[in-house]
């Protein structure tokens, strides 16, 4: 198959498989889309096209991979790639026992079950000590706290809250040689406990491990250092991520954000005007990382760009582009989108805005300016990986065990 | 668009890469700026036995028949060695002009000297009040006989003090800041009326500023359609702008690893200082720098190479202004790092600090190029 032939073949899967976005206005009609759109994925295999052929996926080159994010970005579909996709599929594929690749993967690749990271410390604990994975009598048992970042990839504001309810965490821990451990376990597992938590950005819960039962064909073959890093960038040294296409979704941002500003000129907006040429010229960087991403090694580029660079641009545009959004709402940045989902009676904002309501976008500007995804700067890594400028010095107080699972 | 290059695109990259890492010590190269002539003619010869010379003219013209991409390649090298030879004055800029706006017979005439580098040639085109303007021009060109008689004030002619050849942008009609209305001369330097004051320049190139009274040339010395200078003007220096990023990308390059490297070396508070979390991050800034302006080169360059219009303008553009604020970034936070001798003369740190800067001013600053931008 050609390259033109498969692009078709890709269009016309997402023209019978996701509506056009205008057709999506009435409520529960996204979230019935994007579910009927995620089972078509799963069955023909294209939810995990990276992934290799016995893995269940397709084996798509990075260059196929990218344009099929870019397709999907410009019909608007649901997100691609889910947590469990991004970080623990990964690990499973790399470090994994053959056992918890059969448990696990297909059920990842099917979108059949929610997870979250269970990686960090809460910094309200009683006690500052890191989550312990304990020899008992009676066998392994977690004991501890954490702050676990749940998928919200497929989350909706019209789903009922229990469909958001993970069934399995990535939980680190350290064992009784103080050597860094990670397990998967079960929500459902006696003695653990999960309460959500109010978060700017992604969905948290609040997890309490009173002496839950962990088996061994539960923990991840990998421990200690080389598991904190694999954690810190999955997509190191292996091609289990989907390569990321953000510039695509992001363009769609600032050229509503332009229609916006050049349709209700005000006193301000050729300062704004300004900074959105910035934010393009910014878009022209990632686009070029990501096409350079995508290249082949030559003389002028010995080293294939590390997808943490991608993600840290685009971390960085969408920053920009959340502050500019702020700034061009004015008041209208003040009306919490929450507090609107009672009622039929439509956006505050009487101005109206190309990509809709402005408080809906307040509320994903506010997710974009707050921290990083898991928590962990790909720097870090970065510098070790790239710069080879080894393991950062710590304080005496995190050199006592707590380094690694940082605080949120 | 694909970032993968060919063979013999490689080869010219090895080649002076080679050339920069082996035969262009720091050490010669300030003792050849501090000399009379300002650069080493040895090496411009070298350059010219190589090929190098007439990498972007056409076979038919005598040169490689490479485009902008093999030119930022180059550039890129030129820029790890902070190499001080005029090839943006004299190849990219003067000869650039000259490729765009010159008829076969011109072309013919006056680029065998420029690629076998016998002809040293400078760029004259900006005014002391156009500021970055390129169509703001006041020195005019009055038809006289079968002539132009040229007048007027042409301010930091790069390489001016080694040009045997300047091309000159001059009114012949118009208003001050119109486009239309530009012509570009060939002008010998030694022609009656042209006159020169040199100096050198802070990143340790030489520049003049020149005074055109009553210079007669020929009509043949006018390149392209009288008063349609512009576009060829505008072109060239789209083109330098390449070449200045391209150069500002080698030396972020060279600055970010010898900031890695002195880092890994230096001890402070009885480690070394790349230890640091903080110092590792500011590190991975500047490496994250380089490669966005690195990825821009190729992007602006393969953007040039599929046809001179609005979109390679705008990429061009995008380039200019991340280089402007990379190199800064890069640039500060190297010296910075290496502390107070990273500004002092013996150190290459500071050199490097200082071209950027000034590559941040050439054709037009991160500011001026932010509005063109949002312009196209």
């Amino acid at each position: 198959m050609t390259q033109t032939q498969w692009a078709q073949q890709a269009q016309a899967f997402i023209a019978e498989h996701w509506p056009d976005p205008q057709q999506l206005t009435q409520p529960g009609s996204y979230h019935l889309a994007s579910l009927r759109w995620y089972q078509a994925l799963a069955e023909c295999g294209w939810s995990v096209p990276h992934w290799a052929l016995a893995q269940g996926g397709q084996n798509w080159p990075k260059q196929q991979l990218y344009q099929w994010q870019m397709l999907c970005q410009q019909a608007q579909t649901p997100p691609l790639n889910t947590l469990a996709m991004s970080v623990v599929a990964p690990m499973l594929m790399s470090y994994g026992s053959a056992q918890q690749q059969a448990s696990w993967l297909a059920e990842i690749a099917g979108f059949a079950a929610h997870w979250a990271l269970a990686l960090l410390e809460p910094v309200n604990a009683q006690a500052l000590q890191p989550t312990r994975l304990q020899q008992t009598d009676g066998g392994l048992v977690l004991v501890g706290a954490k702050r676990a970042m749940a998928d919200g990839l497929l989350a909706s504001t019209e789903l009922a809250s229990d469909a958001l309810w993970p069934r399995w965490l990535l939980c680190l821990a350290l064992d009784s040689t103080d050597t860094w451990t990670a397990c998967v376990v079960s929500v459902d597992s006696p003695g653990l406990s999960m309460t959500p938590v109010a978060n700017a950005r992604g969905r948290w819960f609040h997890v309490a491990f009173d002496a839950v039962a962990v088996t061994n064909a539960e923990i991840l073959p990998l421990r200690g250092d080389g598991l904190l890093a694999a954690l810190a960038d999955p997509a190191a040294g292996q091609d289990a991520i989907l390569p990321s296409a953000s510039s695509h979704g992001i363009a769609y941002q600032l050229q509503l954000l332009r229609e916006d500003l050049l349709a209700a000129p005000h006193e301000d907006s050729a300062d704004l005007l300004r900074q959105l040429s910035a934010a393009e010229v910014a878009l022209q960087g990632l686009q070029a990382l990501e096409i350079r991403a995508m290249a082949p090694t030559s003389a002028q580029l010995p080293e294939s760009l590390p997808i943490s660079v991608l993600r840290l641009k685009a971390e960085a545009l969408q920053e920009q582009i959340a502050t500019l959004q702020l700034a061009s709402f004015g008041y209208y940045a003040l009306p919490q989108a929450a507090g609107l989902s009672g009622h039929n009676e439509g956006p505050i904002d009487p101005r109206g805005s190309a990509a809709g309501d402005t408080a809906l976008q307040t509320s994903q500007a506010l997710a974009a300016l707050a921290a990083s995804d898991y928590g962990w700067d790909p720097r870090d890594l970065l510098a070790r990986q790239r710069l080879g400028l080894g393991e950062p010095l710590v304080s005496a107080a995190q050199d006592n065990g707590e380094s690694a699972s940082r605080n949120d | 668009m694909d970032f993968s290059f060919t063979e013999e695109q490689n080869m010219l990259h090895e080649s002076i890469e080679r050339f920069v890492q082996t035969d262009y010590s720091f050490d010669d190269r300030q003792k050849n700026a501090a000399s009379d002539l300002g650069y080493d003619a040895g090496n411009w010869n070298t350059f010219a036995e190589l090929g190098w010379l007439g990498v972007p003219f056409s076979e038919a013209d005598g040169g490689f028949g490479g485009g902008a991409v093999e030119s930022s390649l180059m550039m890129e090298q030129f820029g790890h060695g902070l190499v001080i030879e005029p090839y943006l004055a004299t190849v990219v800029l003067a000869g650039g002009a000259i490729k765009h706006g010159g008829s076969e017979a011109q072309k013919a005439k006056l680029l065998p000297g420029i690629i076998d580098g016998s002809t040293q040639a400078a760029l004259a085109y900006a005014e002391p009040q156009a500021r970055f303007n390129l169509a703001d021009v006041t020195t005019t060109a009055s038809a006289e006989g079968d002539g132009w008689v040229l007048n007027g004030y042409k301010a930091v002619v790069l390489n001016g003090p080694a040009a045997q050849m300047l091309v000159v942008s001059a009114r012949t009609s118009g208003e001050q800041r119109d486009q239309d209305g530009i012509s570009l001369s060939v002008v010998d330097t030694k022609a009656a009326g042209v006159s020169r004051r040199d100096y050198p320049t802070v990143d340790a190139f030489r520049a003049s500023e020149v005074t055109l009274e009553g210079v007669k040339v020929d009509a043949d010395s006018v390149l392209g359609e009288v008063g349609k200078g512009y576009a060829v003007l505008e072109q060239a220096i789209d083109e330098g702008i390449l070449a200045v990023g391209s150069e500002a990308v080698g030396c972020m390059e060279k600055l970010y690893k010898e900031t890695v490297e002195y880092c890994r070396q230096r001890e402070q508070f009885g480690q070394a200082m790349g230890k640091f979390q903080v110092l590792q991050h500011r590190m991975v800034d500047m490496f994250m720098e380089h490669e966005q302006s690195k990825s821009l080169m190729f992007m602006a360059a393969m953007r040039m190479d599929e046809g001179y219009g609005a979109e390679a303008q705008k990429a061009i553009s995008a380039f200019k202004v991340q280089i402007g604020k990379s190199g800064k970034f890069v640039g500060q936070n190297a010296v910075q790092l290496h502390g107070g001798m990273g500004m002092t003369e013996e150190l290459n740190i500071g050199h490097y600090f200082k071209r950027l800067t000034i590559i941040d001013t050439l054709f037009g600053n991160a500011d001026f190029h932010l509005k063109r931008f949002g312009a196209l």
